[in-house]
């Protein structure tokens, strides 16, 4: 017992410490990763190199071929959100299914 | 006072029946049409969803739920989530990336162009349609037999 207990703690630890080593290697805070800077007037605006590369790629529709950029960022270049969506909606789905079958399987009882 | 108290009045259950397969057009529409205008899966399958709500709202769940059946529409649901998860893998076997664009891309603005981006759009919106007509019509269908469990419970009481 106290070897497992052992075993699982030194886990945690590592776990833990393995993830507090990667926020070191995280850029840092408050300082978008800017390559370029655009001149719009009086004003600056900054851009980071993934927006860059979304307008300057999306915009020609030639990679995706989507004319919707929005369509071409939702299932192309940014996928996995949509996937993440689509979990979410499924797992709605699955609860509110789960919460309302017992009374359904009552009323078939009686 | 009409015979199902249930129901709405004559005039929003016809606008609601002669709306019913116009909604569901538009809906289709947006979703099929994603890639080249405004809107896609998610919008389209709200919009589709709407249509069974609207009638939900109009013949109430015993009107409703002998023509709309949740079981299939669950199927349904999860038929889209399978072939997003495929159409993800498909990206995988061509380019060693999860959702690539492969297939056949034609001309931008075209129906049928972009490879997978009008598939995978026709699959959340499958999803997304059935799975928040589901939501609403489970939902009143625990309203349905909480308020009959109620009824049952006052007359149990009062005998």
């Amino acid at each position: 017992m106290i070897k497992r207990r052992a075993i699982g703690l030194s886990a945690i630890l590592l776990i833990f410490g393995l993830l507090f080593a990667g926020v070191f290697l995280l850029h840092p805070y408050g300082e978008p990763d800017y390559t370029l800077a655009i001149k719009q007037g009086d004003s600056f605006y900054q851009r980071t190199a993934t927006d860059d590369y979304f307008i300057e790629r999306g915009k020609m529709a030639e990679e995706s071929g989507s004319t919707n950029i929005v369509a071409a960022i939702l299932f192309d270049y940014r996928g996995y959100d949509t996937l993440g969506e689509a979990t979410v909606l499924f797992t709605a789905v699955a609860g509110a299914t789960a919460m309302f079958r017992r009374e359904r399987k009552g009323d078939e009882d009686e | 006072m009409s015979e199902k108290p249930y129901e709405l009045s004559v005039i929003v259950r016809t606008v609601a029946r002669l709306l019913f397969g116009l909604i569901l057009i538009f809906g289709f529409y947006v979703i099929v049409h994603g890639h080249i205008t405004p809107g896609g899966g998610f919008q389209g399958g709200v919009v589709t969803a709407l249509a069974v709500i609207m009638l939900l709202a109009a013949y109430g769940y015993e009107g409703v739920v002998t023509e709309v059946r949740e079981k299939i529409l669950e199927r349904f649901e999860s038929l889209g989530a399978i072939m997003f998860w495929t159409l993800g893998l498909v990206g995988v076997i061509a380019t060693a990336t999860y959702f690539a664009d492969v297939l056949y891309k034609g001309t931008p603005g075209e129906l049928i162009s972009a490879g997978t981006i009008p598939l995978m759009n026709i699959a959340v919106g499958m999803k997304v349609a059935s799975g928040v007509a589901v939501l609403v019509i489970i939902m009143s269908i625990g309203m349905y037999y909480s308020r009959k469990y109620q009824k049952a419970e006052k007359e149990g009481a009062e005998e």
